[in-house]
């Protein structure tokens, strides 16, 4: 923890992660993804759908869910505590330091979405893919969602409520994902938007039938690209609310 | 005592009708699990759908606004004159959480429009199960919620301990799905939620699912009621302080 990136990384992790508490902890990184995951399995259960392809859903969806989250709180939290102004205006990068906030959120992502569907597998007796290939797509979704939730950030330095951008980040990823349902029942003009969600290219290639499906390096591939093009937006908002800011 | 609870009840309504957030969560987010939901059933809108659908928007309106508004009273320092009055804080709580169930009680109409101009109604809607189960939902609802409206009294607010709420409450109360679709634990545990024997009977089960809900949602009044004298008693005693 020597290093100043990662020291201010932690630093920025205590300080404006307001749910680093342990009923706030506990409620919104476990209890809550859990209690959707098992919702949704139920749902997919009870109407003859696949609870396996469900619990990688949800449990993807979790990891997403803390990354957005928490780069959201670590530009929206500095406004509610009053110091927004103090950090714009102190000699450094402001994507840069959204980026180094973003790092814990990256671990906390990896473990919410790990400890998801491992309870989830408990509570239904299954483990729908092995743990090395579910981490393997948790990490690719750390990647997209790290450049969805660069873009909440961005949009936290603009708009006072704190939760109104990553709530309808969490919903719009609900719908378009393809986690919770698949993108064969959307409209068909809403079908290719999916693809431009983070998740949605894991999670085709998860639950596609083998040899049918996309293969791992081209969901691999879009995966990254998604991540890379929200990252993308997320810097040019930030850098445009910077200027408009800068001009009073 | 009662005039306390109407003009408690009253003040909610007056203060909170138009909170953006509560019509967000209590409109905007049911809307969005219905599109998941129905993407695996594809059947036209029945009671059960509807009323599930409105429960989800009763759960999401009911903790944004006990947290908002019992804090809004603790950090106002609003409830210390009340707990000198001779009824102390009972009837006000007791008031606030009624104004918040005619709060919430907007998902019930409120998510059935959407619905029904996106899949129609099941022939034969049955309206009867529909209003009373949506009613009785909301009662339910509300007094498994209250028991959160003590912790926000009792205890300093920690940020975030109120989120997860709603998907443990979605799981046990069955509301997406019967109850033999939970895993065996949550199954269990669903049978001690008020709202799970609600969904029973709007799903087709027989008048005493309703009236297993109705003593739940007693049991679940009176165990916020006693723990709110607990409270009271306590702050009376040991002047425990409620700031926020």
């Amino acid at each position: 923890m020597s290093h100043p990136v990662l020291q201010g990384a932690a630093l920025s992790y205590r300080a404006l992660f307001t749910w680093l508490n342990p009923l706030g902890y506990l409620s919104s990184r476990l209890i809550r993804p859990i209690g959707l995951a098992v919702t949704f399995a139920a749902v997919s259960s009870h109407y003859g759908g696949s609870v396996a392809r469900t619990l990688v859903g949800a449990s993807l969806l979790a990891c997403a869910h803390a990354v957005i989250y928490g780069l959201a709180l670590a530009v929206a939290n500095e406004r509610s505590f009053g110091t927004l102004d103090l950090w714009l205006a102190s000699p450094q990068n402001t994507l840069a330091a959204i980026c180094q906030r973003g790092l814990p959120h990256l671990v906390d992502g990896f473990l919410g979405g790990l400890i998801t569907y491992l309870v989830c597998g408990l509570l239904y007796g299954v483990l729908p893919v092995p743990l090395h290939t579910f981490a393997g797509a948790l990490i690719l979704v750390l990647v997209s969602a790290f450049g969805m939730g660069v873009l909440t950030a961005g949009i936290a330095l603009l708009v006072k409520d704190v939760f109104t951008t990553p709530n309808l980040a969490h919903l719009l990823l609900m719908v378009f994902s393809g986690t919770l349902m698949s993108t064969e029942d959307l409209p068909s003009p809403l079908r290719p938007v999916s693809e431009a969600f983070p998740i949605s290219h894991v999670a085709a290639y998860l639950s596609g039938p083998v040899g049918r499906g996309p293969g791992l390096l081209e969901s691999a591939v879009g995966e990254v690209a998604v991540g890379l093009v929200w990252f993308a937006g997320g810097a040019l908002l930030v850098q445009i609310f910077l200027r408009r800011g800068s001009r009073g | 005592m009662t005039a306390t609870t109407w003009r408690a009840a009253g003040d909610q309504i007056r203060m909170q009708a138009s909170s953006p957030v509560a019509l967000l969560a209590g409109l905007i987010m049911p809307v969005v699990f219905a599109v998941i939901l129905h993407s695996y059933s594809s059947a036209a809108v029945d009671p059960a759908f509807a009323v599930g659908i409105a429960g989800i928007g009763y759960l999401d309106a009911l903790i944004v606004l006990v947290v908002v508004s019992l804090l809004g009273e603790k950090q106002w320092r609003t409830l210390t004159p009340a707990l000198a009055a001779p009824y102390g804080i009972v009837p006000v709580v007791l008031g606030r959480l009624a104004g918040m169930t005619v709060q919430a009680l907007v998902s019930l109409p409120g998510t059935l429009l959407p619905l029904a101009l996106l899949w129609g109604l099941a022939p034969g809607f049955d309206w009867l199960r529909w209003l009373v189960g949506g009613a009785a939902l909301a009662l339910a609802t509300t007094s498994v919620v209250g028991l959160m409206a003590f912790v926000v009294l009792r205890f300093p607010f920690s940020p975030g301990m109120t989120n997860g709420l709603v998907g443990l409450l979605l799981a046990l109360g069955s509301l997406l799905v019967p109850r033999d679709a939970l895993p065996p634990v949550i199954r269990q545990l669903s049978w001690l939620m008020p709202q799970s024997h609600v969904m029973s009977w709007v799903r087709g089960a027989d008048a005493g699912s309703l009236a297993v809900s109705f003593g739940l949602t007693a049991v679940s009044l009176a165990i916020v009621v006693g723990l709110v004298l607990r409270l009271q008693q306590a702050v009376r005693d040991h002047a425990i302080p409620l700031e926020a």
